[in-house]
């Protein structure tokens, strides 16, 4: 029951938890979208048995017409591979959508006739014409509870002891045990649990349950198949590989299913006690529900909690709000194991359409506001719902359970069978997804901490539940998409590619949406908050009226520490420009460039990470706001002083700085914000300062970490040569090099230019010969000479290079035709290729000197 | 004695039980002794099964409960008026343990009704018989006393 208020002060609050929509709904879509997902994969092991020896032999002559390694990953990714075997990816992709629109479309169907079975196998039958009164009275409690349609009511035989709900959508039936419906008369018996159980079927609980259930009664068989016949094959590694991923799932199914429904009993109860006008009547039903012992390794598996557990929400709704380490994990390993079976059906579908970044961005798409809706809905609603009662909820069992479910889940997805080391290229992939979906989820209660300030000026609680859903959403697809891009970056090459993929990511509008959509999150938390605000209606169900201060610190200080803090990286930026000797090559001069990406980013992070140690509970969010601000205006500084050295910046160039740092920065957070918020938790003052300290520490922060972005790049700085020296030194020999592998292969595919017909020769030179000399010609052309010097001499080597590869062209010709001419000319070409290798090597001589 | 007699004495005592202790379940009571009869255990202790989207009660009625308690009385009624009979058909057996049961009028001539003793020891037995079936002991001896309260004592 609400404890008894002390004299003089407003009773303490009940909060209404129901405000918000619930987060196991999103959990609920997540676990059927893991199902479906399951469902390719079915779609994908058919194809392959039905069509994928054909597949393979196509993949295998694609890649030889267009001279690449059939296998490795340059072989999916090379265009003109894509384009060509389009036509059959397109067909694999008709057979993974197929298997799951089979099971979802079986699972449809089982959940209508499912209702038939059961109806017909225990034996429902209506109320006989005695207790016509308890029908009546049973559709005045469904008026009340707002159904539209009110479910048939339907009475089990004697044996059946409790109240249940079942049917298809617009369909539902609630069944009641024959003892209860005598009772129609006791309001403090019937009224309660029939309110329960139309509670369920308001929230869609019947749905749910049952759409789940009948999905897997589908998918099971199905998922049997590739079992049988791997083991028919004698592929003993493939079925234990694929045999106890599949049964992980069905044992992450089982599990969900119970958790989830044990959670909306809670829902249930609460619902039924908001239509009862108070917990009390729906408390005293569920003094007679019987505890039932149950040994610990069935306890998991039960659909419902424990009476003492169910009074204690019903006493003190506030609980139900928590968001646990298994409420993250089940979400995020569920989306893992959703993840590589995604990215098979959009690579095939958009195979000669689309690049493959569009499987990344589909991938990010739908796990990204399905965790939204699950994870990041629950934090939100924790932090509003804290404030009522005055208890903080920690993100922290949220964070470790997205951190552990993202690292678990993918590795061990059905997508990633067959693969080496579950498909992990790296084991530091473990850690770095583990800190990104930890500070992910970090961010968003951030974020969600700060919102919660603004609630006492919402009207009404979609203003509080939108922006949760659409700011989670958002902030955990950019994380996806990134986590995914890092994996195939890492695959295909090694850190060092990562780095240069974090400075030119391309097709980042995700991420810099999710920048976006946070700042102006809390830039609109910040400003409609007051310092004097009371607890709207909405959010209290009895009690109050409670006070509802803003925590966090005003507009303007979080504003100006952003702004300072990256004026303190442009400080540093100004000051490595005064101290270092200007840019004279290329490469300094795109080494200083992309080192402004850095050190703008790593302003932004410390900042961030400023806020998250002086305030653990809104910091994160805070620095969603002052993190980019800060990466902003270091980059405008930047930017600024390669103006004043006379570099060409256009806005295009600008755009891409300012994006580029603000990704990074974003990034560079979340990947921070779990050490941050951990130092922050052992300083155990709470919620911690509001003004001139935090604008102080986070320029102090920023300038350290600029200071050391700086000196990390002074010691990666291309050494300092003159444009000759570069020349000379780099460019030269690294075209001599080239230029070498590619007359080893011309001399051995060209052999003593007999005139003879000779097909197979003609296919080598143009097949093994031509197309690296190309590569070789593109790159000699990409140079630009830094003065006229140099570009005569360069001009010489192009020569030199395009001879070549006239002079290869008209070899081919002459040795499929067996034509004189054709050799003749070839040789003509030939000797002037030497001519202009010799003035190159002259031209060099002369610079040198 | 024929079981389908025994059961319909069994229901018609049953039936007086429940019109004293819960008036409520008369409306459903003969389709419930129905089932009952079919398959006494699975009524008295059905397979516990956890509904889905459930509320979680076991909310069981008395009807089966008084058909379980009220068999054993009849059983023990027919061997005491057997045995006062001796050679007795039956349907006069039957007749008279009807006669027992108080409810109006019984037709033939009046059956001679239960000694305290005889009283008592139909209440051992149905409190004996509730136990067994797992009534609480106070519901246990309510069921007794109804049972006793239902037949003609002397």
């Amino acid at each position: 029951m609400d404890a008894v208020a002390a004299p003089g002060r407003p009773p303490p609050v009940r909060p209404d938890v129901l405000a918000f929509p619930a987060p196991t709904t999103g959990r609920f879509l997540v676990l059927l979208v893991a199902l479906l997902a399951a469902g390719l994969f079915v779609g994908d092991w058919l194809h392959s048995e039905v069509a994928g020896v054909g597949w393979w032999e196509t993949y295998q002559a694609c890649a030889v017409s267009q001279q690449v390694p059939a296998d490795g990953p340059v072989a999916t990714g090379t265009a003109g591979v894509d384009v060509c075997r389009a036509g059959s990816e397109h067909t694999r992709a008709s057979f993974v959508l197929g298997g799951a629109a089979a099971v979802g479309l079986g699972g449809v169907g089982v959940l209508h006739l499912a209702p038939v079975l059961i109806r017909r196998r225990r034996r429902l039958v209506p109320p006989v014409p005695g207790l016509r009164p308890a029908g009546q009275r049973f559709a005045e409690l469904s008026a009340a509870a707002g159904l539209a349609r009110c479910p048939t009511l339907l009475l089990g035989p004697a044996r059946q002891r409790d109240a249940f709900s079942f049917g298809a959508p617009g369909r539902y039936a609630v069944v009641l045990p024959i003892g209860l419906a005598l009772k129609w008369r006791d309001p403090r018996l019937f009224d309660p649990v029939v309110r329960h159980e139309l509670a369920h079927v308001v929230h869609r609980d019947v749905a749910f349950a049952w759409l789940a259930r009948s999905i897997w009664y589908v998918l099971a068989p199905a998922l049997v198949l590739p079992v049988l016949a791997e083991a028919a094959s004698g592929d003993l590694p493939q079925v234990l590989d694929y045999l106890w991923r599949a049964l992980l799932l069905a044992g992450t199914v089982q599990l969900v299913v119970a958790a989830l429904l044990r959670s909306r009993e809670h829902d249930a109860d609460l619902r039924a006690a908001r239509l009862s006008g108070g917990p009390e009547p729906v408390l005293g039903v569920v003094a007679l529900v019987r505890a039932v012992e149950l040994p610990w390794y069935r306890r998991p598996l039960a659909l419902h909690p424990g009476p003492a557990e169910r009074r204690a929400v019903l006493e003190h709704p506030e609980l139900v709000a928590r968001v646990s380490f298994l409420d993250g994990f089940t979400a995020a390993f569920l989306s893992g194991l959703t993840g590589p079976l995604v990215v098979t059906l959009v690579v095939s579908g958009a195979a000669g359409r689309a690049s493959n970044a569009l499987a990344q961005l589909g991938v990010a798409l739908v796990v990204g506001p399905l965790l939204g809706a699950s994870v990041g809905l629950a934090l939100w609603r924790a932090s509003v719902v804290a404030r009522t009662t005055g208890r903080p909820a920690s993100p922290w069992p949220a964070a470790l359970g997205v951190a552990a479910g993202l690292v678990c889940g993918y590795p061990t997805s059905l997508g990633t069978a067959a693969t080496v080391g579950f498909g992990v290229e790296d084991p530091l992939w473990f850690p770095v997804v583990a800190a990104a979906g930890a500070g992910a989820t970090l961010l968003v209660a951030g974020a969600g901490e700060v919102w919660a300030d603004a609630v006492a000026a919402l009207r009404g609680p979609r203003r509080a539940w939108v922006p949760a859903v659409v700011v989670s959403g958002t902030v955990f697809a950019a994380v996806v998409w990134a986590l995914v891009q890092f994996d195939l970056v890492l695959g295909g090459g090694g850190w060092p590619l990562v780095g240069l993929w974090l400075l030119a990511m391309p097709d980042r509008w995700l991420p810099v949406a999710a920048v976006l959509v946070v700042v102006g999150a809390v830039v609109v938390a910040l400003v409609v908050s007051r310092r004097d605000g009371w607890a709207p209606a909405w959010i209290v169900e009895r009690g109050g009226p409670a006070p509802w201060p803003a925590a966090a610190p005003r507009a303007v200080v979080v504003g100006g520490a952003g702004v300072l803090a990256g004026l303190g990286g442009g400080a540093v930026a100004v000051v490595a420009d005064l101290l270092v000797a200007p840019a004279v090559t290329d490469a300094q001069t795109l080494h200083r460039f992309f080192t402004s990406f850095v050190l703008a980013a790593a302003v932004g992070a410390a900042g961030s990470a400023a806020l998250g140690v002086l305030r653990p509970a809104d910091g994160p969010g805070l620095g969603g706001l002052v993190g980019p601000l800060a990466a902003t205006t270091t980059t405008t500084c930047s930017l600024a002083l390669f103006l004043g050295h006379g570099s060409e910046l256009d806005a295009g160039i600008v755009a891409d700085a300012l994006c580029a740092a603000l990704v990074m920065g974003f990034f560079a957070t979340a990947l921070t914000a779990p050490v941050a918020a951990a130092v922050g938790g052992l300083r155990r003052r709470s919620p911690g300062p509001r003004g001139g300290v935090l604008a102080a520490v986070a320029v102090g922060t920023a300038v350290a970490a600029g200071l050391g972005v700086g000196t990390v790049a002074a010691a990666t700085a291309p050494p300092t040569l003159s444009p000759v020296q570069e020349y000379v030194t780099v460019v030269v020999p690294d075209l001599l090099g080239r230029y070498e592998q590619v007359e080893d292969r011309a001399r051995d595919a060209v052999g003593d230019g007999a005139v003879v017909r000779d097909p197979a020769r003609a296919d080598r030179i143009r097949y093994e010969v031509l197309p690296p000399l190309r590569e070789v010609l593109v790159v000699a052309e990409a140079h630009r000479p830094a003065t006229a010097e140099i570009r005569a001499a360069h001009d010489r080597v192009l020569r030199a290079l395009r001879a070549k590869q006239v002079s290869l062209e008209v070899y081919a010709v002459g040795y499929t035709a067996a034509d004189p001419g054709a050799f003749a000319a070839a040789e003509g070409h030939r000797a002037e290729e030497l001519r202009a290798f010799q003035q190159w090597a002259t031209a060099i001589a002369a610079l040198e000197e | 004695m024929d079981s389908r007699v025994a059961d319909a004495l069994s229901g018609e005592l049953a039936r007086q039980v429940v019109g004293r202790l819960a008036p409520d379940e008369l409306a459903v009571f003969d389709p419930v002794a129905q089932e009952y009869f079919a398959d006494p255990q699975a009524v008295l202790s059905p397979a516990r099964r956890e509904e889905a989207v459930g509320f979680g009660l076991d909310l069981a009625m008395l009807t089966p409960y008084a058909l379980a308690v009220a068999g054993p009385v009849v059983t023990w009624l027919v061997a005491t008026v057997s045995t006062a009979a001796r050679e007795e058909s039956e349907a006069r057996i039957t007749s008279w343990v009807r006669g027992l049961f108080r409810r109006g009028p019984a037709p033939g001539p009046p059956v001679p009704p239960l000694t305290d003793e005889q009283a008592r020891t139909v209440h051992r037995i149905a409190v004996r018989q509730a136990r067994a079936v797992g009534l609480p002991d106070q519901q246990a001896a309510l069921v007794a006393d109804a049972i006793v309260g239902a037949i003609r004592v002397g």
